[in-house]
């Protein structure tokens, strides 16, 4: 790239574009192939896909941690890549924009306490010690976290676990924040916290993508659904009424199946999703998940998607 | 293997502790340079993996079950010098987290186990496996080095210990510290880890290795050699020409000298060279020809009868201990472990097996008390207690000072006075003083008495009688010995455990970090403890789903096969989360140093606890030159 501007382009930019991306862990199996993929700031963008369809790949791709075997990333307008995040500066900057809470929380807290936890990004920013404690200070406020600071990871509970990972990530400030399975280990408490801290990341007009199986999350958190395949491709993208009612595509994607119910005399068969987490969709009784969604947007309860991407 | 405190006399541990720097550095410089960025978690995974894997228990004969220490298995998985840091990380945790093995032997117990072990082991295995990448070949030299390696370390560290008698003794010839000569305590560690342990290494090994072979090949490349092994080739051959030659050589060969040489070496005679030498020739002087070496005939017997007690003597003291399920966590006043509901459902369908509990529970109790350990050492050292008051840096430090002088002092008195200083100490700092001394003179008390107790026969220290039981005559200096060495223990073992009990994991590491402590060993070491943990919840998850869905007894055989699957799907996981965690540190700007903000502050009272401290050990080495031993 030789002489790219160290700093990313104007705003105007968009956070993410994908094109023609695929990745190949061994030689010929390839975990993506043909992702065009174009995410603006402040959208929130779920990736719904069944097991090992390539989400967290398309995720870690998105953070620099794993590049294209073919393909072209560029992030906030500059071109992506492992020879760019070389560059001290560029890294600074990228690290600072685009946050990951990984789907293990075990995985990602890896300092002896949440204190050094929430500290560790703002110190690897090369933040002052003041400014770093600050920043611990108002994140762990934030998330509702004082009282842990002093707590060694392996003595949390997974919801709190959650929170200090969030929390860690929050610290750096980031515009963009990639999220995986965020929503599965937490119970149904810890959902509806997460669904309000999404939508309050809305109103401050962060870019979220998180990639989940939980439709019923999906729908209510995201303004914008993209489905991948079995088969490793980008079958669909589009508002969730618009991808959640594709009923034959989400059972081709092993996203829904058929459930035949025994209900009094009668039975019947439906669409049934199945949430990694307390799957609200199964306990409301006999509407599907697309009816369900439609419901809720009717009442109000999820905000309106903007209009196509 | 581990040695604890108070067996290896100043000159011994001093020695190896200061030997271990320079290997660490180079260690750290050669994986720092093979590793780069991902050490840290890479590392501290095989550390992870090294200490789970000691938590597995493997069938062996008889219904009895031993464990393996894994260090050729982490040799041939990262290499040899990667498993030098990852070894010494997973000692460091056991004394500094769970009290096991001491702190002044800690160099001493990383020579044999993570240089020793690994080295031996690794470059066995790459000689026998050729190039071989998989298949049977690969796999028994994995076995054979394994077996080696640790047969290796077993007697480098009776060479430690064998060392004792002759290096620190009274003049009536009572043994200060480790009461056995080089002709028992060699034979002795050999013969226990020929017959026994090694064994169980070399199972466990190989099971790991084909089960990686099948479904992680990628984990066991080797890196083609960068020079050709032939010259290890040459110096095996050279070491089995030498064997016998050394065995019919009398008086040259290693553990062998006559009587007279010993004395004109060290101006002493080590009791039981002088005695065994006598007996034997009494004890069976028909099968004796003129010219064969009978003192190492001798030497082989007695090792052979005291591995047999030894290891006799550990499987009782092991039964015993082993109460059922549920009874061990439940001290009073300590907060109890969450495992007695589970262990009344295991009681009710528990599957008949001989030697009580199963395979699987034994091995999901042991985590599970592991695990209880460390949250009740964490809720011990959160209570407002003298030493939890102290900067840590000054509490580490005072401690392994009173630790030090322990090993230093020869009077059973001022022993004494010692551990009633620990017992004080305890009570200061609100810890449960019942648990605290139980754990002391139980476990490390006992054991030393235990081993040590023969010693003080008359066969191995002559002197006047002081106790007569049928056949058996216990002398005076025996007996003093034994209760030096005893006392010691109590002693040392007190101080590491107000250690362990009194520091927060943290604590710990931040003390190290300010003792100037390089940052990518804390980094490691605080990555290692954490993944211990997540690892031993999995190892006890994976054994409490077996115990779930056993009904009958399966052959040893058949149990250990599947302890080896278990083992090498935690190595795999191990691996990828190490992947995992280091994508997680690039995500967040990782640079490679981990600073931690929290530095600790020395106050008035640390300064004036340091002194005291400093003045009372000054004290009693001061009484201890005065009292005489």
């Amino acid at each position: 790239m030789g002489a790219a501007p160290q700093t990313p382009a104007a705003p105007a930019a968009p956070d993410f574009e994908l094109t023609a991306v695929r990745h190949e862990y061994r030689a010929g199996g390839a975990s993506l192939t043909g992702i065009d993929l174009t995410i603006r700031s402040g959208e929130h963008v779920a990736v719904v896909g069944a097991n090992g369809t390539g989400k967290s790949t398309l995720l870690k791709m998105l953070d620099g941690l794993v590049f294209p075997s073919a393909g072209e990333i560029r992030a906030f307008g500059l071109p992506l890549t492992e020879d760019a995040l070389e560059e001290q500066a560029y890294r600074r900057d990228f690290r600072a924009r685009v946050g990951y809470v990984f789907q293990e929380a075990d995985v990602q807290l890896f300092c002896s306490d949440a204190f050094d936890e929430l500290a560790f990004g703002p110190i690897q920013l090369g933040l002052s010690e003041d400014e770093v404690r600050r920043r611990v200070r108002e994140a762990a406020e934030e998330l509702h976290i004082e009282k842990l600071l002093d707590r060694p990871p392996y003595t949390l509970s997974g919801g709190e676990k959650k929170r200090v990972a969030i929390a860690s990530i929050i610290t750096m400030r980031p515009r963009v924040l990639l999220l995986d399975e965020p929503t599965s280990a937490l119970d149904p408490r810890s959902q509806v916290w997460l669904l309000d801290l999404l939508a309050d990341w809305r109103r401050e007009g962060r870019t979220v993508v998180m990639a989940t199986h939980d439709l019923s999350a999906a729908a209510e958190a995201a303004d914008r659904i993209v489905v991948l395949s079995e088969e490793h491709t980008l079958v669909a993208d589009g508002t969730p009424e618009e991808v959640l009612t594709q009923r034959e595509l989400l059972l081709a994607v092993n996203l829904i199946h058929e459930h035949t119910h025994r209900h009094a005399s009668t039975a019947h068969r439906h669409a049934h999703a199945h949430g990694a987490g307390a799957d609200p969709l199964a306990t409301h009784g006999h509407t599907s998940a697309i009816a369900e969604v439609q419901q809720q947007r009717a009442s109000g309860g999820v905000p309106a998607a903007p209009t196509s991407p | 293997m581990h040695i604890p405190d108070g067996y290896l006399g100043p000159q011994t541990y001093a020695v190896l502790d200061l030997l271990m720097v320079p290997i660490w550095v180079i260690a750290a410089r050669k994986v720092k340079r093979t590793l780069r960025a991902r050490q840290v978690p890479l590392l501290a995974l095989g550390s992870a993996f090294s200490f789970v894997l000691m938590m597995f228990n493997v069938p062996v004969i008889g219904g009895s079950t031993g464990h393996a220490v894994g260090a050729v298995l982490i040799a041939i998985i990262l290499g040899p010098w990667a498993a030098v840091i990852a070894v010494s990380i997973a000692l460091v945790i056991q004394a500094g987290l769970f009290g096991d093995g001491g702190i002044t032997a800690l160099g001493a117990n990383c020579f044999n186990m993570a240089v020793v072990a690994p080295f031996v082991g690794y470059y066995l295995h790459r000689l026998l496996a050729g190039d071989a990448p998989s298949g049977r070949r690969r796999i028994v030299a994995a076995g054979a080095a394994a077996y080696v390696g640790l047969v290796a370390a077993a007697i480098v560290a009776g060479v430690e210990l064998g060392l004792q008698p002759y290096l620190n003794h009274t003049a009536s010839g009572q043994a200060l510290y480790a009461p056995y000569g080089l002709g028992v305590a060699v034979p002795a560690m050999a013969l226990e880890h020929i017959l026994f342990f090694g064994w169980i290494e070399a199972a466990v090994t190989m099971g790991v290795v084909a089960a990686l072979a099948r479904s992680e090949p990628a984990l066991l490349e080797m890196k083609p050699a960068a020079r050709p092994l032939r010259w290890l080739w040459a110096a095996l051959a050279v070491l089995i020409l030498l064997t016998p030659i050394g065995a019919l050589a009398p008086g040259t060969a290693w553990g062998e000298w006559s009587v007279p040489q010993i004395k004109e070496a060290i101006g002493y005679v080590p009791a039981d060279f002088a005695r065994l030498g006598g007996v034997w020739k009494a004890a069976m002087p028909g099968y004796l020809t003129p010219g064969v070496n009978n003192t190492l005939l001798g030497y082989l017997v007695a090792a052979i009868v005291g591995t047999v007690l030894v290891v006799g003597i550990a499987l009782a003291i092991g039964a015993l201990l082993a109460r059922p399920p549920g009874g061990r966590a439940a001290v009073a006043g300590e907060p109890r472990a969450p495992r007695s509901r589970r262990a009344d459902l295991a009681a009710a369908a528990r599957p008949a097996r001989r030697g009580g509990r199963s395979l699987a529970r034994k091995t999901a109790d042991a985590v599970a008390g592991a695990m209880a350990d460390v949250l009740r050492n964490e809720d011990v050292a959160a209570r407002r207690g003298l030493l939890q008051r102290l900067d840590p840096r000054v509490r580490l430090l005072t401690l392994m000072l009173f630790a030090v002088t322990a090993t230093l002092v020869h009077s059973i008195w001022v022993l004494l006075a010692l551990i009633a200083v620990t017992l004080a100490l305890a009570v200061a700092s609100r810890v449960a003083v019942a648990s605290f001394e139980r754990k002391v003179w139980l476990s490390a008390g006992l054991f030393a008495l235990v081993i040590a107790l023969p010693s003080a026969l008359a066969w191995f220290t002559p002197g006047p009688a002081a106790l007569r039981l049928g056949p058996l005559t216990f002398t005076e200096p025996g007996l003093l010995g034994v209760a030096t060495l005893v006392t010691r223990v109590v002693a040392a073992a007190g101080f590491a455990l107000l250690v362990v009990w009194t520091m927060r994991w943290p604590d710990l590491l931040r003390a190290l970090t300010a003792l100037r402590m390089p940052d990518v060993v804390v980094a490691t070491l605080a990555m290692t403890q954490k993944q211990i943990l997540a690892l031993l919840t999995v190892v006890e998850q994976i054994h409490l789903a077996r115990e779930s869905r056993t009904l009958a007894r399966v052959s040893a055989g058949a149990d250990r096969d599947w302890v080896t699957e278990r083992m090498a799907f935690v190595a795999r996981k191990s691996m990828k989360t190490a992947e995992d965690v280091h994508d997680a540190m690039l995500s967040r700007g990782f640079t490679g140093a981990m600073p931690s903000l929290v530095r600790p502050r020395m106050g008035g009272a640390d300064w004036v606890w340091t002194l005291a401290g400093m003045a009372l050990c000054a004290l009693v080495l001061f009484a201890d030159r005065l009292a005489g031993p």
